[in-house]
């Protein structure tokens, strides 16, 4: 039982010269106290505490400007490609690589299966089904990547569709935080393979006819 | 004419980026968005032939975005003049969707329903007075409502100044409308009377 001799001791009081510098509870970013949403209300300003957004809420970076004019100069090359002959379009077949890193810094070679071989063989003379491939580093915004376009040969989408499930068994796991794209017009049958490393020292893979 | 529909088709490419970032995206996953968009075989087939389709997209497009626009300039600063040209902006947009097909009046409920929501959260806003919500009532009604009425009833008026000579499809107006045309190979018929 508590007697009347206990007393609660108050602390010490700061010294004379102790002087605080900021209030003890700073108010948190873009917090309004109430006569602050009083006023913004009487404004016509929504109730978010959140920080404004700007203008029409687009940031956009001048890098993104230049991506998107990227886009669409893709988007046209994409749209007006014999568009004289609609029945035909340029497909892309992607697949994105997220799995572990393992052994990026090794080229793989991909054989293309026979069955395909004996369609390539029957395509005309005198197209051209030589690799042409080359690598460069685009000044994407705040990224540095590597960027690989091999040129396939004549192929239809379904082998390519073939090519791609074998591609993707093949290299599953071994060529992480790529993206890979075989581009083709279902008319002409022309077929290219882009892949996109977003690590700039890893190598791309690649596809051999060999 | 293919030109049309195609042009429209690449500019969708941009709209849909700009707003996933106007929607807070990263950059990252508006460029897939985009990438998609540019390589999907059904947009690519539409906006290679000569259908309504490919306006109807670009005009769903960019209704998305500038009302994505006016949302974000609604949280900044309402009344302002962005709030006003994009609220506007809007209710164009939606006129030019309605008036490419009537499959854009799904567009316009999707805005209406977004709408009625901004509107019940003003007025369950306490420091919202009921003038100012009326204030926002009134401009929604008429950017959102009147706007688009006008858009695609001018629109009809354009037509009827352009198209005023007979021509192929006669056949599905009806004899009033025929007899107003240029040119039209309808002949006259007496009218019915009582005798």
């Amino acid at each position: 039982m508590l007697s009347g001799a206990v007393r609660a001791r108050r602390p010490p009081s700061p010294p004379p010269s102790y002087h605080q510098s900021g209030p003890r509870f700073p108010p948190k970013e873009g917090h309004l106290d109430a006569d602050e949403r009083r006023a913004a209300a009487s404004l016509g300003y929504g109730p978010s505490r959140k920080p404004a957004h700007a203008s029409g809420g687009y940031n956009i970076t001048p890098g993104e400007w230049k991506l998107l004019l990227v886009l669409v100069v893709l988007a046209s090359a994409v749209r007006l490609f014999r568009i004289s002959k609609p029945d035909s379009v340029v497909y892309a077949i992607p697949l994105l690589y997220q799995s572990t890193f393992r052994r990026a810094d090794q080229s793989r070679t991909l054989k293309i299966p026979d069955s395909t071989k004996s369609i390539l063989a029957s395509s005309p003379p005198d197209t051209s089904r030589h690799d042409i491939s080359w690598t460069f580093t685009p000044h994407w915004p705040n990224c540095s990547s590597r960027l690989r376009l091999s040129y396939l040969g004549l192929m239809d989408s379904l082998i390519s569709q073939r090519l791609q499930s074998r591609f993707l068994r093949r290299f599953k796991g071994t060529c992480p935080n790529h993206f890979v794209l075989v581009l083709g017009h279902t008319k002409t049958r022309h077929t290219w393979l882009c892949a996109w490393s977003l690590r700039p020292s890893g190598s791309l893979p690649f596809l051999s006819r060999t | 004419m293919r030109m049309v529909p195609a042009t429209l088709g690449i500019a969708t490419v941009p709209l849909a980026y700009l707003t996933l970032r106007g929607l807070d995206c990263r950059a990252t996953t508006s460029l897939l968005a985009s990438l998609f968009i540019i390589f999907e075989n059904a947009l690519i087939t539409q906006s290679r032939h000569i259908l309504l389709d490919s306006p109807l997209v670009f005009f769903t497009a960019l209704t998305v975005f500038v009302w994505t626009g006016f949302c974000n300039e609604d949280k900044h600063e309402p009344f302002s003049d962005p709030w006003w040209g994009w609220l506007t902006l809007t209710g164009l947009s939606l006129g030019a969707v309605v008036s490419s097909k009537w499959v854009g009046l799904f567009t316009i409920t999707t805005v209406g329903l977004g709408t009625i929501r901004q509107l019940w959260t003003l007025l369950g806003d306490l420091r919202v007075s009921p003038r100012l919500w009326i204030r926002h009532f009134l401009a929604r009604a008429l950017c959102l409502i009147i706007v688009p009425i006008l858009f695609y009833m001018i629109m009809f008026q354009i037509h009827f100044l352009i198209l005023e000579n007979s021509g192929d499809g006669d056949g599905f107006m009806s004899a009033e409308f025929q007899h107003t045309l240029g040119g039209h190979g309808m002949a006259d018929t007496y009218a019915g009377a009582f005798q």
